[in-house]
């Protein structure tokens, strides 16, 4: 117990003290017909006045005594101190302190947590990259008439490394929340045949017959506002991921339509891949997940938690499930 | 000497393709499996001579892989562990990993430890100059047949731990330095901060057990490294 702790001490006291002093001087004053208490009880008085005054400092400073612990040892690091314990059956704006101390320090440790794993994920990611340049440059070492396919793997690689840090970057500004800032109005049909248009273009680079069913007439005209590129990005990783695991000669599933009801737009898209463990459904957006089925053409693991912050910032929710007729189905609502 | 056949089990595909180039022309026979559980089963058909298992694969990490595979194999099992990351190193290592290299390494780093690993664990190598049996009465080590047995109880040791224990049972009574130990038992240099061999010694003392005068078998003598019970 500190200065405070004695300053309450001497504060409650001296408000006793004063209490019946007032009370002497009203006695005597007033002439008052009984008799003097003896020495005894006056002494007794005192004493009693000061243990009232040390227990009353006691109950208020304990509980911050204890706040200013946990404070410190938050400071230093550990973030799985609670108090709410320390505060036994109290009901009063120090436990409340309490409550929301824990509150506070529950949260810091799940984004720290979240942050670290981020980290060694992204360390991991690069990491990858860097052994296969290794050993290009190992089987050149080997054998000098490697050098063609070393250089080919050293584009291959850099370029997917630059990707990867490109989507890392786009990824903390959105978790920062700063990068939507331009509120424009964003046809959604348009948005989605653009982003159609796009991945049809790739599939023809890689020869993969994968066929889109789009639907989203009954979006001609509806618009939500928000940023059109961080948008068109959201949709696209989502589109991207759906052709990944669509098998040869299938077919990606895109249904639009507004909900007058709830004023949204509702965007599903859906693919004929094996779909995902359904313990698994929620983690998919977390950032570098992998599903068990996993193809051999690879993206950084990023692009659905991309799709869900952007879904996020504006006012969406982003939801999968597994189809009945087998495959993923992404759901996007967004306030139109 | 025959080709030492190699298991590869990684989730990188393209990385297990390279490897299993570079390999062959080094002239080991090479199996690639990019799914742990796959791997596993492979490892344990006894078509192997070494494995080389990466620690961080999703849904069946490279620790729980090698748990599987020591419950009830002692084949040798080279990890590759994320640079930095010492937790990974000394889980393998306590679970009975034989060496551990950081990635990405360079794979003449990578051939060179698995050269180190097979030279030692082969049986019937160097047997001319091997004594037939070193070490006292109640710890016999056999190094021609790479076994040892306390108590007349044959123990079970992965081919590092034979290597350490053989190499502390030559000089039983002297302590020897941990980098003499790393060079002899892991074939490479002790680098510095390398917990290795303490975990190694370690795990070699649980399967020991303690010697007669309860004291542990193998003493740890400070700064000087460690030292094998002469009786």
């Amino acid at each position: 117990m500190g200065r405070l702790y004695w300053k309450f001490f001497f504060f409650f006291m001296l408000a006793q003290l004063v209490t019946t002093a007032c009370a002497m001087v009203f006695w005597v004053h007033h002439g008052v017909s009984a008799p003097k208490p003896p020495g005894q009880v006056m002494v007794g008085g005192v004493l009693a006045s000061l243990a009232v005054a040390a227990l009353l400092a006691w109950y208020v400073l304990k509980p911050i005594d204890g706040l200013r612990r946990a404070l410190n040892a938050a400071a230093h690091g550990d973030l799985d101190v609670r108090i709410a314990g320390n505060v036994g059956r109290r009901r009063d704006a120090l436990a409340d302190l309490g409550r929301d101390f824990d509150i506070t320090a529950a949260r810091l440790k799940l984004l720290m947590d979240g942050q670290r794993r981020l980290l060694h994920d992204v360390s991991h990611e690069l990491r990858s990259p860097l052994a296969r340049l290794q050993v290009a440059v190992g089987l050149v070492r080997q054998d000098p008439r490697n050098v063609d396919a070393a250089i080919d793997r050293v584009e291959h690689e850099s370029i997917r490394m630059d990707m990867l840090i490109d989507e890392l970057l786009s990824l903390s500004r959105l978790e920062a929340g700063i990068a939507n800032r331009q509120e424009e109005s964003v046809n959604v049909a348009e948005l989605v045949s653009e982003v159609v248009a796009d991945a049809r273009f790739e599939l023809n680079a890689w020869s993969a017959p994968v066929g889109f069913d789009v639907r989203v007439e009954s979006l001609q005209f509806a618009k939500v506002s928000g940023n059109a590129e961080q948008l068109h990005r959201a949709l696209e990783n989502v589109v991207r991921n759906s052709v990944r695991y669509t098998p040869s000669g299938g077919r990606v599933h895109i249904d639009g339509e507004y909900d007058a009801l709830r004023r949204e737009v509702r965007l599903t898209i859906a693919d004929e891949g094996p779909g995902v463990g359904t313990a698994e459904l929620a983690s998919i957006f977390e950032p570098f997940f992998r599903g068990q089925a996993r193809p051999a053409t690879t993206g950084h693991g990023l692009g659905l938690a991309i799709t869900q912050r952007v879904i996020q910032l504006h006012r969406g929710r982003i939801s999968a499930s597994n189809r009945a007729s087998g495959g993923l189905a992404v759901e996007i609502s967004l306030p139109g | 000497m025959t080709t030492a056949r190699i298991l590869l089990i990684d989730d990188d595909v393209d990385l297990l393709d390279m490897l299993r180039t570079y390999l062959e022309r080094e002239e080991f026979a090479v199996t690639t499996i990019n799914l742990a559980a796959t791997g596993v089963e492979a490892a344990l058909s006894g078509d192997h001579d070494l494995v080389v298992l990466d620690v961080m694969m999703p849904h069946m990490s490279g620790v729980e892989a090698l748990r599987r595979i020591r419950m009830v194999s002692l084949l040798p099992v080279l990890m590759l562990t994320a640079k930095g990351d010492d937790a990974d190193c000394i889980v393998g290592l306590e679970l009975g990993a034989d060496d551990y290299v950081p990635k990405p390494c360079t794979p003449r780093e990578l051939v060179a430890r698995i050269r180190a690993i097979l030279r030692r664990t082969r049986v019937g190598e160097g047997v001319e100059e091997a004594p037939a049996v070193i070490g006292s009465e109640l710890l016999k080590v056999f190094p021609r047949q790479r076994r040892a047995e306390c108590n007349g109880k044959s123990l079970d040791l992965t081919s590092t731990e034979f290597n350490l224990l053989e190499a502390l049972a030559r000089h039983a009574g002297r302590p020897v330095s941990k980098c003499a130990l790393s060079e002899q038992a892991l074939g490479r240099p002790l680098a510095r901060f390398d917990r290795s061999i303490d975990v190694h010694v370690s795990s070699i003392r649980r399967k020991l057990g303690s010697a007669p005068d309860g004291r542990s078998w193998i003493q740890t003598v400070v700064r000087q490294g460690y030292q094998l019970l002469a009786r």
